[in-house]
Formats: C-alpha cells, structure tokens, sequence
C-alpha cells in the first residue's frame, strides 16, 4: 500500500528537520491527516514503525491529528463540516458548487523533544539506507 | 523528566514529490505538451481506450506518447506501442502507484516540445496513486460497467482527485445490469461538478466526443 511509501517520505522529512537538534531525542511525530487525503491508519502506524527503523526518529511515535472535511459551498455562502467523504454535495442546497475547505491535509506539523538521558547514545544516521 | 520541546514544522508529507510535479508541469506547458495521468483499478479497459486514443491522435496528425506504470510485466506497453507512438515502460516491482521522480526519470532523451500529447498510464490501482501528483495537467478517473456504479462511493478519491471521469465498456451494460442514473449520481455525490464521458472502445460509442474533448482540452490548457 502507499501508506509505506508516505512513512518513507515522512520519516526522511522529520529527520531533516530533527538532525538540526540532535543533543534532542525526538519522542513524537505530529502529523495531520484530512478526512480526503485516503490514508488507512494501521497501514500508516505500521509503515511508520518499519521507516523509523534506525532514523534520528528511532524512537519516536507517530500522533495522527484526523482532520474532519470542511467544505464552502458558493451558493449557501457558508462553510459546512461534511457528514462524510461519500458526498461532497453541499449539506443545505445539495449543490454542486462546493470547494473543499479542509480533508486534504496530510502534512508533518510539529515534532516533540527532549533532551537525550544518556549522553553516550550515539547520533543514527539522518535516513534510512533501506529505501524501496 | 524535563518537558518536551516542540520543533513546529508544518509542511506537507509530500513536499518534495510536489514540489517536482509543480516544475514537471511547467516544463511541460512551456514545451508544448498536455500529459494527462489515467488512474483505474486493474481491468478498467484503460490500456484499451488508449490504445484508441492514441491510434486516432496520430491518424489526425498529432505527435503523442505515453508513459507506463506496470507492477511487474511489459504486456500494456507492448500493446499500447501498437498505435506507432513512443512508449516508455516504468516496472514499479510492486509499487501500487506511479511517483513524480519516476515519470521524471523516463523523460531522459526524449524531447518534450516534439509531442503534442504524453500520456500516463497509472498503476492499476483505485486508492494509491490519488496521492501522488505527476505534473500533469488533466487527471482521468476510468470506470467500467462491470465494476458496478457503487465503485464511486467505494473509492471517493480516485474521482474527487481527477478531473474527469470515464465510464467505459458501456456496450456491456445491458448484460452487467449495470444502472446508470446511479453511477453517474454517485459520481457527482463524490465530485461534484465532474465532466463524465461513457463510451465502448469495443463498439466506437462516444469515442469521438471523448477525443474531442482531449484537444479541446490540450488548446484550452497551453492558451
Ligand atoms: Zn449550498
């Protein structure tokens, strides 16, 4: 599933921003995830737990913020959160004009630290070499 | 224990394949090519209908190409360089979708501003390939009367992630009992809005409309 592939890319794109403090351990990736953005969670958690594998985020756990579908609807004037992503119509005129407001999100927001207990641990390389 | 420190980040999971399609396409444009990315499930006719389509663009003089997302054989591309037209063959090995770097990677000695169309075939697959934006400039959701007209509420992001909507082997459509007010309704359920095109590549219903469509579609974009 795709869900790796973005683990992957995540994992690499949290390295890059944690190798700027590495006296920190990261102790939590922070991730949003639109209602849209057709991501399966378990496939996500477990892709995750692989890609970490010997990363500056070794040791981190991945929160997923679920980002509910927002959409405007031109006609109503109005923005409305969606009952679910099967209709996108709008909810009051059951038009078509509706603009997708939030769901699509699937962006890294912001990782935890603290600093490292054991000043011996040794620094992991910044990416994983295992790439598919 | 100390308290944690935040580190605030806020960028997309897939910057950089995003960043790469947004430079893919405007190479493209500026080269003159319209490239379209056709997403399925395995099974759709896909390779079918752009075998026609890209017979008919060269009957009619256009310079085309395409593009080929396979897990593991060559038999599409195979079929599909029976039209005449320059195919490259992308084996994922595997992988459920085709990824920006990867069409890139194709593109080496080809020279874009000789083709009027670049076509990509996505990996047969209804949910992974949504993610991924390749640079170009029309995406098509393909469908077929055998898959039944549930399959848009099923997978609400192959179509509320493409721009257009095929409905194909609509000569099968008597012998699928396939209903076809409620396909088309759950298509604007999960896209409102969209363009749908329904046509038999077997019989030649709706070809023209939907080949119209793609020029049309090819001037409106390069202005
Ligand atoms: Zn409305």
């Amino acid at each position: 599933m795709h869900e790796l592939s973005i683990a992957l890319k995540l994992v690499d794109l949290a390295c890059e921003h944690a190798s700027s403090c590495q006296e920190m351990q990261v102790d939590a990736v922070h991730i949003a995830v639109g209602a849209l953005s057709h991501i399966h969670e378990p496939s996500l958690l477990s892709g995750f737990a692989i890609a970490r594998e010997g990363t500056l985020v070794s040791e981190a756990e991945l929160i997923i913020r679920q980002v509910p579908l927002v959409l405007a609807c031109t006609d109503c004037e109005r923005d409305f959160e969606s009952s679910g992503i099967q209709d996108l119509r709008c909810p009051v005129c059951h038009g078509y004009s509706t603009q997708v407001r939030h769901g699509n999100e699937l962006d890294l927001e912001f990782l935890s630290l603290r600093p490292r207990q054991d000043e011996n641990i040794s620094i992991g390389s910044v990416s994983n070499p295992a790439r598919i | 224990m100390q308290e944690p420190r935040i580190l605030q980040v806020r960028t997309q999971i897939l910057k950089k394949n995003d960043e790469l399609a947004r430079s893919m396409r405007e190479q493209f444009l500026q080269a003159g090519v319209f490239v379209s990315n056709w997403v399925s499930s395995p099974g759709s006719g896909k390779t079918t209908l752009l075998l026609e389509t890209l017979t008919h663009l060269r009957n009619i003089g256009q310079r085309v190409a395409a593009i080929v997302g396979d897990l593991e054989t060559d038999n599409d591309a195979q079929r599909l360089a029976q039209s005449g037209a320059p195919v490259r063959q992308i084996m994922t090995h595997g992988c459920c979708h085709l990824e920006a770097n990867m069409v890139e990677e194709q593109l080496h000695n080809w020279s874009l501003s000789d083709f009027d169309y670049l076509f990509v075939e996505n990996v047969g697959n209804l949910v992974c390939p949504t993610s991924w934006d390749l640079g170009e400039s029309l995406r098509v959701a393909l469908l077929s009367v055998t898959e039944g007209e549930d399959k848009p509420l099923k997978y609400p992001g192959l179509f509320n992630t493409s721009d257009v909507a095929v409905l194909t082997k609509i000569d099968l459509s008597g012998p699928c009992d396939f209903d076809r007010d409620r396909a088309l309704e759950n298509i604007q359920r999960v896209r409102p809005g969209m363009p749908v095109f329904e046509l038999s590549a077997k019989s030649g219903e709706g070809l023209d409309r939907w080949f119209q469509f793609l020029i049309h579609q090819r001037s409106a974009t390069m202005g």
